[in-house]
């Protein structure tokens, strides 16, 4: 088992993000959290990360706790932005600094097929600067990827080339765990599906298991959400 | 190593704009120096004294605000990629720390050079040992028991605010940290005045006793012919308060939730 | 009566600072930055008690 929420609770001042979680991820999966806002997409995957600590449960991640093994894992979050004065430059130097994993030959690959601007993050758009985070977290040679809303502000059309693209020839046979609150975009895509509501698991299924009962992912996400 | 480099790297791009701004103002101390010209040999060197005073307290403001950002970060959502990193919270903190010192140590060696300047137009001509401790010594003095230990506060408000991000507003434990800080220090600086010093005190300046004379420089350091003496206790103690500060905010960089 | 007054104001300052304890105490789970708070709160708790206004 490569990571595991065991019914974990996070619990903020007023609410809870997640509430009694067993999530177990295999590896080599391509997996795909889906919900609405605020069921608990991404306080699961930071729980995952290391950014936060459950407040009642464990999670293990890699054989060990989460903060500990972050040089192992990428997590890309939704909020999370580069210095405003950074280039694409500096993010490698950045990255490669810092990471022992990052391939700069892949990064260059990556800002090319993304399309990324050669300017600083300031004076990117929103979608621009998701794109390169987006390749300076995919130019890392990990076992796990967890990505909160990685294509947040980036144009429909190129969102289906990215994530596509993303899960057939970027990942290898790493383990990614990937939220998304636009469901449609989980047909075809993910290995296993896990529906979250109101901080819990309401439906984990492997999408073959899906298809083979004739339901795609959309038509399961209105059943499990209404 | 090589991670530790990137984290200064990192420093020195995100707050080379302040290190140069606080550099460059060191030419405006120097032309207000210039614009002092009030007869009274005393009162002139009283002055230009004062305005050195005045860049040396400018110059320890502005560095905790350089390296004091962090809430910024945090807003912005900078912070939570570091937390990430690989590198601990204490490597963080240090390069952190030791940026700001660096660019500090430049600042306040030229700032004593500007005192050199000013005792020079005083007609003050001292011998190389006095002027290398004016450069060195005592900045460096200062540097070790003000300057390190301002910086270290810093560091550890800012991440001490930032592990309350997520639970709520962080103005009450600014409060309390910035109500609860002259305190201590006025009981930790009454501790020092109480300590009966044993080592032996340095005696430094011993060139420039003139200047402080004609400037009327007012301080509880005894001054002799041979110079000032300067105890060696407060600086020890201070700097061993910024090494528990600087382990304690990394420790917390560590804990800190993103 | 000023001498009221000024319990009064310590008592109130020690209430005020009690619930700033707490909610420093409860709003982290990191060990290091409940004993910073603790270290400020009880600097300040002796000041208001034992110290002179």
């Amino acid at each position: 088992m490569l990571a595991q929420l065991r019914e974990v609770t996070k619990r903020y001042v007023t609410t809870e993000g997640v509430r009694d979680l067993t999530l177990d991820i295999e590896d080599g999966q391509v997996l795909g959290v889906l919900g609405l806002n605020g069921s608990g997409k991404t306080t699961a995957l930071k729980l995952l990360a290391g950014l936060l600590f459950p407040t009642k449960g464990e999670v293990t991640v890699l054989g060990g706790p989460p903060r500990k093994n972050r040089a192992r894992l990428v997590f890309l979050g939704e909020t999370d932005e580069l210095h405003a004065w950074m280039t694409p430059y500096d993010g490698e130097r950045f990255a490669a600094g810092l990471y022992e994993d990052f391939r700069p030959e892949r990064y260059h690959e990556l800002l090319d097929f993304l399309e990324v601007p050669r300017r600083k993050t300031k004076a990117m758009s929103r979608g621009e600067r998701g794109r390169l985070r987006l390749a300076m977290a995919l130019s890392r040679e990990v076992k796990l990827y967890l990505l909160d809303e990685p294509l947040a502000g980036i144009d429909l059309l190129s969102r289906e080339r990215i994530l596509t693209s993303l899960v057939r020839e970027w990942h290898t046979d790493a383990t990614i765990v990937l939220s998304t609150h636009e469901v449609a975009e989980a047909e075809g895509l993910f290995e296993r599906v896990v529906f979250l509501r109101d901080g819990g698991v309401a439906l984990d299924a492997r999408a073959e298991a899906l298809r083979e009962e004739g339901r795609s992912v959309v038509e399961t996400f209105r059943e499990v959400l209404s | 190593m090589r991670g530790f480099a990137t984290l200064l790297w990192l420093e020195y791009r995100r707050s080379r704009v302040w290190a140069a701004a606080l550099l460059g103002s060191l030419a405006f101390w120097l032309w207000g120096l210039n614009q002092v010209t009030v007869s009274d040999f005393g009162e002139r060197a009283g002055i230009r004294v004062a305005i050195l005073g005045v860049a040396a307290a400018v110059g320890l403001v502005v560095l905790c605000f350089m390296i004091g950002r962090i809430r910024g970060e945090t807003r912005r959502g900078q912070y939570q990629i570091l937390l990430l990193t690989p590198p601990s919270g204490y490597l963080h903190i240090l390069a952190r720390a030791i940026f700001a010192l660096g660019v500090g140590i430049v600042y306040y060696v030229i700032l004593g050079g500007l005192l050199w300047w000013v005792a020079g137009r005083a007609g003050i001509t001292p011998g190389t040992g006095s002027v290398l401790q004016l450069l060195f010594a005592g900045p460096f003095y200062g540097i070790g028991a003000i300057l390190v230990p301002f910086l270290s506060w810093t560091l550890l408000l800012m991440v001490f605010l930032s592990a309350f991000r997520l639970s709520g507003p962080s103005w009450i434990p600014g409060i309390v940290m910035v109500a609860g800080t002259p305190f201590l220090f006025r009981w930790i600086s009454e501790g020092i005045f109480k300590l009966s010093y044993s080592l032996p005190a340095w005696s430094m300046f011993g060139g420039f006793t003139r200047l402080i004379e004609e400037a009327e420089i007012e301080t509880e350091i005894m001054i002799t012919t041979q110079g000032a003496l300067v105890p060696q206790e407060p600086l020890w103690i201070m700097l061993a308060l910024s090494v528990v500060m600087l382990v304690i905010a990394g420790r917390i960089w560590q804990e800190v939730e993103g | 009566m000023t001498q009221a007054f000024l319990i009064v104001l310590r008592l109130m300052a020690l209430a005020l600072l009690g619930y700033f304890g707490y909610r420093l105490w409860m709003g982290t789970r990191s060990w290091s930055t409940r004993a910073v708070a603790f270290v400020f709160t009880g600097a300040l708790a002796w000041q208001f008690i034992a110290g002179t206004w």
